[in-house]
């Protein structure tokens, strides 16, 4: 049994399917990666996911058991597009929210506390919402998702709007978030942060699903395709190994796209017969470049 | 109900902290100071002053008569002024309109003698027609007058008491079965009705709008996404409905409370003696009718606000979502005006079981005819069901608002949103 369970859901609006036989699981103490373009169904699934809509088809199991009432305190969200009150209190809103999702008001004020020193924002307790930067609105709204302690945290882009810094700082909240047991749905479109977090991923495109699984496998299934090379003096003669399909100039060395391992090697050879070899890297595919690929095939 | 709680808590502490709130309630409470002290700022500025009067011709009975019955009273908010003979009628009116133009007298009153009769009438002239200053002047006369008549008669002091006795005549509105209501229960009845007139008006604009905005605001700074995952959207709505009704009454106390204690102050104590009403008529199961109606009165319209409130997903939308609303409550209020001495009409019996109609039409019914038990009781249940169910609506279409952002607020769309659950 896992905290959330998601059993071959579909859901139509009108004679619009929007999500079509979807189907995963996140386990206690995972970050769960659920991707896909503009409109392929992420929201209705986190919709769906929150209790906020119902499935037409399959079903959706929370600790095992469908929706009630408890799951609103053992559930946190954090929505794409940010809302909070702009007039009122940091303070007294998050309490608020806080109390609204079961606790109490004293417990939420002092982990309100905690979480402000955590994000070195203890000043901001007395101010408004509109007084904060869009950034530290950000670490506010995340601190409204994750002050009831939630076992189950559904994130939609949860570091956008953020500079390197803080993107750092919410990133390791999350993961001593998953670290304490928490099951994460994480949506973004930065595969860079689902690369780093994520464990299994699914992808889902124009409401079907496209690629689902660990990462590591997936990555496995697409062809390592790059070469980076980089070289002390310029390279003669690397468009002419059979089995190079591209070559690019890079302010460093060469970017090059290959058919097969065979090529890589000859590059390595060709090249270390001319010049001082600095870097030599056969790179695996990005997650970024499997998504761009998946999603991206069938568009015209 | 602990997050009911929190949201009427939320929504109170919020509203009560905004700026508009406390400027708004500051500015009443001065404007109620004002108003009470108004008698008095009149009398320092002696704006209330004596009126002088001249009265034409200058020599002759009635004119010194009506002098002396002014000099007599013991309060004399009217003076009469003597002038001087200038020979002809047309000479002392020109002197009387040069006066008045002078600002000597504020009016000249000219007596149309004959000299076979008492005179009987008169004419008054003033730059401006205060009703109150001619109704005192017609009863000096008419009392001077009657003094003449009686003493050419030869009449007693006592014939012409009995002469003067009026007619009294008593009514009482009956009802089946029970005994009717008198008079001054219905004078009871009408204030009360006036009062909650006024105070569901003040509800229902203040209130009924505050729920609106709040409600819309909350589409609009995208909370709801996060409020509707925690609470229940029904929880959410009554929480809100209840807050701002605080919020009211809060500022409702406030307002009495700086009346009471204005009136209290020494210097107004005299000058609203006789304001006194005889609160005897009121009976307390009235009142209970009152407290019980005014909050249905005021939840009905407020469940109505909230749905108008969830349609919309900008404030600046409010306005235009409202206006029917606000329409339907003028309606209400005219209806009930002119009814009130006509509660007997079968339109009225029908509205007091109408929605939004009932709550003053079936409280206006109580207080001045009898009502069936059964009658009350049914306007009540009317009422309490339809404020669950628009409450509901209104939770429905709030909740289903999350669904379609950014879309038109178009009834097909909402009807649309609502049916996916």
């Amino acid at each position: 049994m896992y905290p959330l369970q998601v059993e071959r859901v579909t859901k139509q609006y009108g004679d619009k399917i929007a999500v079509n036989g979807i189907n995963f699981h996140v386990g206690a103490g995972e970050i769960f990666g659920l991707l896909g373009a503009n409109g392929a169904g992420k929201t209705t699934t986190m919709r769906m996911v929150l209790g906020l809509i119902y499935p037409d088809q399959g079903q959706i199991l929370w600790k095992g058991q469908g929706y009630r009432e408890e799951l609103r305190s053992i559930m946190g969200y954090l929505p794409e597009e940010r809302g909070l009150y702009p007039k009122i209190k940091v303070s007294d809103q998050i309490v608020y929210l806080a109390e609204l999702r079961g606790m109490n008001r004293k417990e939420a004020d002092k982990r309100l506390k905690e979480w402000l020193e955590k994000f070195n924002v203890s000043d901001y307790y007395n101010k408004r919402i509109e007084e904060l930067s869009k950034g530290n609105q950000q670490k506010i709204q995340f601190i409204a998702a994750v002050i009831h302690q939630p076992e189950i945290l559904i994130l939609d882009e949860a570091f956008s709007g953020l500079d390197p810094v803080n993107v750092e700082l919410l990133k390791s909240t999350v993961m001593e978030l998953r670290k304490q047991g928490t099951s994460i749905l994480f949506s973004s479109h930065r595969m860079e942060h689902v690369e780093e977090l994520c464990e299994n991923i699914i992808i889902l495109d124009r409401s079907n699903t496209k690629l689902q699984g660990k990462l590591k496998e997936i990555k496995k299934q697409f062809p390592k395709e790059r070469v980076i090379l980089e070289t002390e003096h310029p390279v003669d003669g690397l468009e002419r190994i059979s089995g190079v399909k591209g070559v690019r100039q890079t302010a460093s060395g060469y970017d090059i796209n290959i058919a097969d391992m065979q090529a890589a090697s000859e590059i390595l050879n060709l090249a270390s017969a001319q010049t001082v070899v600095y870097r030599f890297q056969v790179v695996e595919p990005s997650l970024n470049d499997i998504f761009i690929k998946t999603v991206g095939e069938n568009r015209e | 109900m602990n997050k009911l709680g929190s949201v009427i808590r939320f929504t109170y502490r919020s509203q009560t902290r905004t700026k508009g709130f406390k400027i708004g309630t500051i500015f009443f409470v001065i404007l109620i100071s004002i108003g009470i002290h108004l008698p008095i700022i009149f009398q320092a500025f002696d704006l209330e002053g004596e009126d002088k009067v001249a009265v034409l011709p200058a020599e002759s009975t009635i004119p010194a008569a009506l002098q002396t019955f002014y000099e007599q009273q013991e309060d004399q908010s009217l003076s009469i002024v003597r002038i001087e003979d200038q020979g002809s009628r047309e000479a002392n009116e020109q002197l009387a309109k040069q006066m008045l133009f002078d600002g000597e007298i504020d009016g000249y009153l000219i007596i149309q003698e004959d000299s076979s009769a008492l005179a009987s009438a008169a004419e008054f002239k003033a730059k401006d027609i205060d009703s109150g200053v001619l109704q005192d002047l017609q009863m000096a006369l008419q009392l001077i007058r009657t003094g003449l008549v009686a003493e050419q008669l030869e009449l007693t002091g006592e014939d012409l008491l009995e002469l003067n006795r009026s007619f009294l005549v008593e009514s009482t509105i009956v009802t089946e079965g029970d005994e009717g209501k008198s008079e001054e229960q219905i004078a009871v009845t009408f204030i009360f009705v006036i009062i909650m007139l006024s105070l569901l008006f003040m509800s229902i604009f203040g209130g009924g709008t505050m729920v609106a905005t709040e409600v819309s605001s909350e589409k609009s700074s995208r909370v709801m996404e996060i409020l509707i995952t925690s609470v229940k959207p029904l929880t959410q709505m009554f929480g809100k409905i209840v807050g701002v009704f605080l919020v009211g009454l809060v500022q409702l106390l406030i307002y009495i409370a700086t009346a009471a204690i204005n009136l209290l102050l020494p210097h107004n104590r005299d000058a609203f003696a006789y304001f006194n009403l005889d609160l005897s008529g009121i009976s307390p199961s009235l009142v209970v009718y009152f407290i019980l109606f005014y909050l249905l009165g005021y939840f009905a319209y407020a469940v109505i606000f909230a749905a108008a409130g969830s349609i919309v997903s900008r404030n600046e939308d409010v306005g235009q979502v409202i206006s029917p609303i606000t329409i339907i409550s003028m309606v209400v209020f005219y209806v009930a005006i002119f009814s009130i001495s006509n509660t007997g009409a079968a339109y009225v019996e029908i509205l007091s079981f109408v929605p939004l109609f009932s709550p003053i039409l079936m409280f206006m019914r109580i207080g001045v005819s009898n009502p069936a038990v059964w009658e009350i009781a049914l306007a009540i249940a009317i009422n309490v069901a339809f404020i669950m169910l628009v409450g509901w609506f209104a939770a429905k279409i709030y909740r289903a608002g999350v669904l379609m952002y950014g879309k038109k607020p178009a009834l097909k769309e909402v009807w649309k949103a609502m049916r996916y659950r």
